[in-house]
């Protein structure tokens, strides 16, 4: 990278290594009011709205949601899979940058792959919210018991159990490596029990040449590693889908589509996040234009791809001209009572993103905050458009109904943003949101050119 | 700082309030039900093996053998006896929803009577016979045994023979009430066949069947007699797949299933069927016992039936074409064709087409199973009168409601207020019930004993037995059980008519004056047990039983078209009242399996509405489920409408059986009561009850109705679910 | 790994459970089918399905194993109505088995689609991917009002909130019938079982029997001309086969005079234009 584009990392010039050191342990260290506030509040949304409803939902029964004979899947469905989406880019970006040694992923890669655990985890709250009996949702997992059976392996949900558990299993690592040298840098910068927590946490870091070469190649292992993973959760997410007969899901570009999906609203969700972080976390020197620009191209692309692939379905579907296909297209995006959010979609996530051609709008950060939430706004409306127009028609058109979420349903999908926003308040209060290392290795030749000047 | 003391005083404490608390605990806990003794096994049940029991399904009056399925002591589920000619193992969803009936919620546990307050309050049978004799008594000994009225429905057999010897002992007025029309069946069939009692048709044996409104796969006299027919009609009995085709205005189920639907105009199938009889006999077909009828003087033309039938006149011909060239046809009638204000007139025609194909004697034959005989409007409306200047002392109900079944411009409503004394017998406080004083908790006849003398086949006349096939639920008897107990309270002539312990030794001693009277002998112990083991006995025809179709009869005479009341400028509509198998009357408004039974046509369930042709619903913007106010010269209610294109533009289809105001939480406040729309109009001839010749103004409500239909959209879209090579 | 996909392979293939002693296989002539719901009800006392109520209804929760579905042909007064009894069609390859994760629905070796309640976790995957829609969830634990639980029978379970169930061709009966036979060393001889639908029938429109045994009723039902599958081009090899109606088609049937005989056959009317939506909002609710 050229030291110009490194230098556009900075809105406001390159700060020095202390100055690193502090401003990112002082985010971990100085807890104002506002924060708490803002803890709390997420945190009773959290409860009130997916927890308390849920609780109810476990005594109750399913019946609790507004699913029925013939959307036996709903919003808890759709939210799982968009969830699933949000956590793409987070550590496949992080991944792809750093194998493609793109410095200006440094400053926001923490974060980015926090998103994805968080979201995934809201992801699999989804699962649970969702099954019939949460209390036996452990056999799908192959837990040697007496009657010696074993989870379907032919079935696209175990696939899901599998793969998801291994990409949650991979980012987990991949991120927890990635911050034992701030850990230690932390523990260094504290006293009395944060430094003993942080000295458990960062595994006993000392700095040597051998840690650092290790870390190295371990890193960039797990990034290889973790690329085809995050390909194919989203793959197999969509397979649930797909490998069903039914019209509107079984599509074999839904694969590519759920990714390509996956990615977009993932890399949307980072910009929202960034944002959060300038505003309210003080990282405004860390996160700036370059960062903003590069996400906004790459939405653009993704934007294009997923347009792409939406006309392709379209016109699949209208070429094939049987009777299953012509149904379930119509009712999605003319007939049925969820038509408008179809062309929602469509507009938020086909049309607004062309606005990001201009490098005004895509250097703008309120701006490009506006734009990352209605992209993702599109993004949840996609995967319940989906579901909701394609189950309630079928095959037979007797048993031909509708689906509406029911209150509790609308609650809980509320409420997961509560979930992971609460998530995410927690982790960068314990994790240095900005790899403070990392950024050092980005100030460095800066300082040497400095120097020699 | 606690103490050994304390922790002992805790304890014991503690102990003192968990034993209390369990003992109270167990003290509150329902007394166990002891279905099995432990110590005196019954001799017909062994735990965990089912036990089978024939017996009869008293829901309709078709009177299907049974067989239960009985578990440890409680029915469990009915089918069809197999070995039983009207069902053949069949048996309907009504029919089998019966055990609905047996463990309703809302079932009577023990006698009621009225608290003055508009509810009721549990009594002792002792305290109801104390009063019911009593007032009996003192109107017998006065000598006013004509101001009680015994109210009751259509059942047939000794149950019935036991009322009606109480009501003649007692001197007083028996009145059979339902929505029917069997006198007009039986005018045309004394008329144009000259045998008395009402015709058994041979579906089965026909390759050709027209039905001028008889929905004799949905609902009419014998549903699953006809529909095991109809299976083999299907099938070919005779080589050939039976062709059928159905005449009425709004399409049935047995119309759904013909092979050409002809939505004739209502009132005109008696002109419709007379001109094809008279074209029939033009074609030469017709046999020397109709020489005489000539040419049918009063027939109109085809196309002028045609025109006036509203049928396209290509239809009439190709239907004619099919019946000059049936081998084996059979033309019937019933349903709202018989139903107008000159329903016998239209059901001679009808049997007149069918004489002159030469049906009698091949698929047309008497049948000996005795037909209720309903009280007229006439007569209904006496027992009004009598009612409304005071003269009615004690009315009985004995299972019927009318109050819900019967239209309410008879007048039994205001009657049943201005009556001294009302006692219902029934099971459940229904709508006649809540206008009673006392209501006496009756058994489900799975409870008790009774028969039925049902439409058989021929040669023989089939009786089926009704015994228990589990023991009483709770404090209930039967309407004969009553009977019987109020008449040996009572004493005198009323005691000697009915010197019966109980229904079932009233049944044997029926069984066995019978047989006598047939000069059966042999055990009557092991001849009865016998019957109780198959359900039925199929009685030999004793000397001149037999009717026979006559030789020769007089042609009818034309059969003008019906009147309807009200005035077509203000009602433009024909009212079609019809009777589903599941809810009939209203038999099956409390059973939730036939609440969530789709209704076959509309997939509606828990209410009821009405059917408007698509065209009349776009003249009037109304879409599937728009809020209604159906209009009579006697009645209006509102209800949902349900558009499809089964029915003429020029009428309105209602379902009966629904808009209950008791009768159980299943039943209670669903759907409008279509009855309560109809006209106290009656047939020229008989004096049976018009329930089809009323009619109706409809009005948009502009509001959605309460409508729950579990069909989504009722068309292929071109799928091949029906079958390869497109629709059929 | 190669003795696995041979299994998969072998099980895939035609005639792979003429290999056992059964293959319960069911015949429904539309022909006889008159519509009626007898055999509706007879399957709901059986098998007891519960009594879920007006608003479980209109929130379209109903829970009926056995549906007999309606279609509409033409317009009036050419108008016709036909019926279909719609019941699980008890796949050979059941798009529902490969669905569920945790094998609580799985292929039976009589060829059935069997489900263990107790096992299933409520996924509802296999009810997405059964294209016949006859796979019903119990979105509560359902209750009858005292006292007609006493109706309930014995020989089968009821079941709890989040379970799937679906038609099991009465497997309590066919097991049943199946011990008697194997106590007395034969056969299920035909017409031995039958399941409360076909029991009930009154047209006899359903015929129950062993596929395997060529001579058996429903064998002979099967080799009908007008014998088809529903949704055939799926796949899935169902062990339900229909007869179709043999009425003329119905513009023959009319004499060819009919008037508005131009728009009768006009392309069938559009989904949302001709009806409404079974479940409306104030109802999506709960
Ligand atoms: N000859 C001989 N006789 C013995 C003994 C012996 O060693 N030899 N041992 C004795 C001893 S120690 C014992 S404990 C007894 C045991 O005798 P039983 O209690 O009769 O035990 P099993 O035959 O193992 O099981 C009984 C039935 O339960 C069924 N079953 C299995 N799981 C379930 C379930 O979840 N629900 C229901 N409802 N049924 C289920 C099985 O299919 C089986 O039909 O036998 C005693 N009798
Ligand atoms: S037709 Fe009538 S008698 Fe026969 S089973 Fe049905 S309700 Fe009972
Ligand atoms: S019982 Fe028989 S005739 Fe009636 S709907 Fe069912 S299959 Fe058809
Ligand atoms: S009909 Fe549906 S539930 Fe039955 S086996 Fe086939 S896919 Fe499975
Ligand atoms: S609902 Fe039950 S049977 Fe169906 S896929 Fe899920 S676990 Fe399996
Ligand atoms: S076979 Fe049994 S379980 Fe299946 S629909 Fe018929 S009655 Fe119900």
């Amino acid at each position: 990278m050229s030291s110009v584009l490194r230098k556009q990392m900075f809105d406001h010039g390159p700060p020095s290594y202390a100055e690193v050191n502090r401003d990112v342990i002082n985010a971990l260290t100085t807890t104002t009011w506002r924060y708490w506030l803002t803890l709390g509040i997420s945190a009773s949304v959290a409860l009130l709205f997916f927890i308390a409803p849920w609780i109810y939902q476990i005594i109750v029964g399913v019946g609790a949601a507004g699913m029925n004979r013939n959307a036996m899947w709903g919003t808890y469905l759709s939210n799982f899979i968009f969830w699933i989406g949000l956590s793409h880019s987070g550590t496949l970006l992080s991944a792809v940058l750093h194998i493609t040694q793109s410095d200006w992923r440094k400053s926001i890669y923490r974060s980015a792959e926090a998103m994805t655990l968080f979201s995934l985890m809201t992801a699999a709250l989804f699962v649970m919210v969702h099954v019939g009996r949460l209390w036996f949702v452990h056999w799908t997992f192959p837990v040697p018991n007496p009657m010696e059976l074993w989870p379907n392996f032919r079935s696209p949900l175990m696939f899901d159990v599998m793969a998801i558990l291994t990409y949650l299993t991979a980012s987990s690592v991949f991120i927890y490596m990635g911050s034992l040298p701030d850990f230690a840098a932390v523990r260094d910068a504290s006293k009395g029990l944060r430094r003993r927590i942080y000295a458990v946490l960062c595994f006993g870091w000392r700095g040597t040449a051998q840690e650092w070469h290790t870390l190295g190649w371990s890193y960039t292992f797990f990034a290889v590693l973790v690329i085809p993973l995050a390909v194919s959760v989203h793959s197999i997410v969509s397979w649930d889908f797909a490998m069903s007969t039914v019209p509107g899901l079984h599509q074999t570009i839904f694969a590519p589509y759920f990714v390509c999906g996956a990615i977009y609203s993932g890399t949307a969700g980072i910009v929202t996040v960034m944002w959060m972080l300038r505003r309210y976390m003080g990282f405004g020197r860390y996160i700036g234009k370059l960062h903003i620009d590069n996400l906004s191209k790459l939405l653009l692309v993704l934007s294009l791809i997923w347009t792409y692939i939406n006309i392709c379905e379209l016109f699949t579907a209208w070429y094939a001209d049987t009777s299953f296909e012509n149904e379930a297209i119509l009712y999605r995006i003319w007939e049925g009572p969820f038509w408008w959010l179809w062309w929602e979609m469509i507009a938020f996530c086909a049309f607004v993103p062309l606005l990001l051609f201009s490098r005004r709008i895509r250097q703008n950060w309120n701006l490009m905050l506006v734009i990352s939430i209605v992209i993702n706004i599109g993004m949840l409306t996609e995967r319940f458009v989906i579901v909701a127009s394609s189950l309630p028609r079928k095959f037979l058109p007797d048993v031909f109904g509708t689906y509406f979420p029911s209150l509790v349903e609308i609650s809980i999908t509320v409420g997961s943003f509560a979930v992971f926003t609460t998530l995410f308040l927690l982790f960068v209060k314990i994790f240095p949101a900005v790899s403070i290392y990392e950024v050092k290795e980005t100030l460095a030749p800066l300082r040497k050119r400095e120097a020699s000047a | 700082m606690v103490s050994r003391r304390d922790i002992f005083k805790y304890a014991a404490g503690g102990g003192v309030g968990v034993g209390v608390g369990l003992l109270l605990g167990e003290v509150n806990q329902r007394p166990l039900e002891t279905l099995l003794s432990t110590h005196i096994p019954p001799e017909d049940f062994s735990p965990g093996i089912d036990t089978w029991y024939n017996t009869l399904c008293r829901m309709c009056p078709a009177g299907c053998g049974i067989s239960v399925k009985v578990r440890e002591g409680r029915a469990k589920k009915i089918e069809g006896n197999a070995s039983h000619p009207v069902s053949r193992g069949g048996a309907c969803a009504l029919g089998q929803a019966s055990l609905n009936a047996l463990y309703n919620p809302d079932r009577l546990r023990s006698p009621m009577r009225a608290d003055g307050e508009g509810g009721f309050i549990p009594a002792s049978w002792d305290e109801a016979f104390d009063e019911l004799s009593a007032r009996l008594g003192a109107l017998q000994a006065a000598g006013m045994g004509r101001r009680v009225w015994v109210l009751t429905g259509g059942a047939l057999g000794s149950g019935e023979e036991a009322l009606s010897r109480f009501s003649e002992a007692l001197g007083a007025n028996l009145l059979r009430l339902a929505l029917d029309t069997t006198a007009n069946e039986q005018a045309a069939a004394k008329a144009i066949y000259g045998f008395e009692g009402l015709p058994h048709y041979d579906i089965a044996s026909a390759d050709l069947v027209v039905s001028f409104g008889a929905d004799f796969l949905g609902s009419w006299r014998s549903p699953i007699a006809y529909a095991k027919a109809y299976g083999e009609f299907r099938q070919g009995a005779n080589g050939r797949r039976g062709h059928l085709a159905q005449i009425e205005p709004r399409m049935s189920l047995t119309g759904a299933n013909a092979d050409e639907w002809l939505p004739a105009r209502p009132g005109t199938e008696g002109a419709l069927a007379l001109a094809l009889a008279a074209e029939m006999l033009r074609r030469g077909r017709g046999g020397e016992d109709v020489a005489n009828w000539g040419g049918l003087s009063g027939a109109m033309s085809l196309a002028g039936a045609a025109e006036q039938a509203d049928i396209p006149l290509a239809r009439v011909e190709a239907l004619a074409e099919r019946l000059a060239a049936a081998e084996t046809p059979l033309v019937l009638g019933g349903g709202a064709a018989g139903a107008g204000t000159r329903g016998a007139a239209a059901l001679s025609a009808v049997a007149a087409l069918n004489r002159v194909l030469g049906a009698p004697g091949g698929t047309v034959r008497p049948n000996l199973g005795h037909a209720a005989s309903y009280a007229s409007v006439p007569d209904i409306e006496a027992f009004a009168s009598q009612a409304a200047s005071g003269n009615v002392s004690l009315v009985l109900l004995a299972g019927v409601d009318p109050a819900h079944d019967l239209p309410d411009s008879l007048g039994i409503r205001r009657a049943l207020e201005r009556a001294e004394l009302v006692v219902s017998l029934d099971s459940f406080i229904n709508d006649s019930a809540s206008q009673a004083d006392w209501v006496l908790a009756t058994d489900s006849f799975l409870e008790t004993w009774g028969d039925d003398i049902s439409s058989p086949g021929a040669g023989s006349l089939t009786v089926t037995l009704q015994q228990p096939v589990q023991e009483r639920l709770f404090d209930t008897l039967s309407i004969t059980d009553i009977v019987l107990r109020l008449a040996a309270r009572l004493g005198g002539a009323v005691a000697q008519a009915l010197p019966h312990a109980d229904a079932q030794a009233f049944t044997r001693a029926e069984w066995a004056r019978v047989w006598q009277s047939l000069g059966l002998n042999g055990d009557f112990n092991e001849r009865f047990r016998l019957a109780q083991q198959n359900g039925v006995w199929d009685a030999p025809l004793a000397e001149g039983m037999a009717d026979t179709i006559s030789p020769e009869v007089p042609p009818p005479p034309a059969a003008p078209g019906s009147e309807f009341a009200g005035g077509e400028s203000e009602y433009p509509f024909v009212l079609h009242p019809f009777v589903t198998q599941g809810f009939r009357e209203g038999q099956g408004a409390n059973l939730p399996w036939i609440q969530e039974l789709p209704d076959p046509l509309t997939s509606v369930v828990y209410g009821s509405w009405a059917e408007v042709n698509p065209a009349t619903a776009e003249q009037l913007g109304l879409g599937m489920g728009d809020l209604v106010e159906i209009e009579s010269p006697a009645g209006k209610l509102s209800v949902p409408v349900v558009v499809h294109p089964g029915v003429r533009p020029d009428v309105i289809a209602m379902p009966l059986g629904h808009g209950h105001r008791g009768n159980g939480r299943y039943a209670k406040g669903r759907g409008a009561n279509a009855a309560s729309l109809l006209a106290a109009q009656s047939d020229s001839a008989t004096g049976a009850l018009a329930w089809a010749a009323t009619r109706v103004a409809l009005k948009a409500l502009g509001k959605r109705g309460r409508l729950t239909r579990t069909g989504g959209l009722s068309r292929t879209l071109g799928r091949q679910i029906l079958g390869p090579g497109g629709e059929h | 790994m190669s003795k696995i996909t041979d299994t998969l392979r072998q099980y895939r293939a035609d005639g792979y459970f003429a290999e056992f002693d059964y293959h319960w296989t069911m015949a429904i002539d539309l022909d006889q089918c008159t519509g009626c719901g007898a055999c509706v009800v007879a399957c709901q006392a059986e098998n007891n399905l519960p009594i879920v109520g007006e608003k479980r209804m209109r929130q379209g929760r109903e829970m009926k194993w056995l549906r007999v579905e309606r279609y509409w042909e033409g317009d009036y007064p050419d108008a016709r109505l036909s019926f279909i009894p719609i019941l699980c069609q008890q796949c050979d390859k059941a798009p529902c088995e490969i669905a569920c994760p945790v094998f609580a629905t799985y292929h039976n070796q009589d060829g059935l689609n069997a489900q263990v309640y107790n096992r299933c976790i409520g996924t509802r995957t296999c009810a997405v991917y059964c294209p016949y829609e006859v796979r019903f969830f119990n979105w509560f634990t359902y209750t009858w009002d005292e006292p007609l639980e006493q109706q309930l029978n014995p020989d089968v379970t009821v079941r709890e909130k989040g379970v799937m169930e679906k038609c099991t061709f009465c497997v309590q009966r066919i097991n049943r019938a199946k011990d008697l036979a194997r106590d007395e060393g034969r056969r299920v001889a035909d017409g031995e079982v039958q399941p409360a639908c076909a029991q009930s029938c009154p047209t006899d429109a359903i015929v129950f029997g062993d596929r395997n045994d060529t001579d058996s009723a429903v064998s002979r039902k099967m080799r009908d001309p007008r014998a088809y599958e529903v949704l055939k081009e799926l796949n899935t090899a169902p062990s339900v086969v229909y007869l179709k109606n043999a009425r003329e088609p119905l513009h023959a049937a009319d004499g060819g005079g009919h008037h508005d005989g131009a728009n009768a056959q006009a392309a069938e009317p559009r989904a949302a234009a001709a009806e409404p939506r079974m479940v409306e909002a104030e109802s999506a609710v709960t």
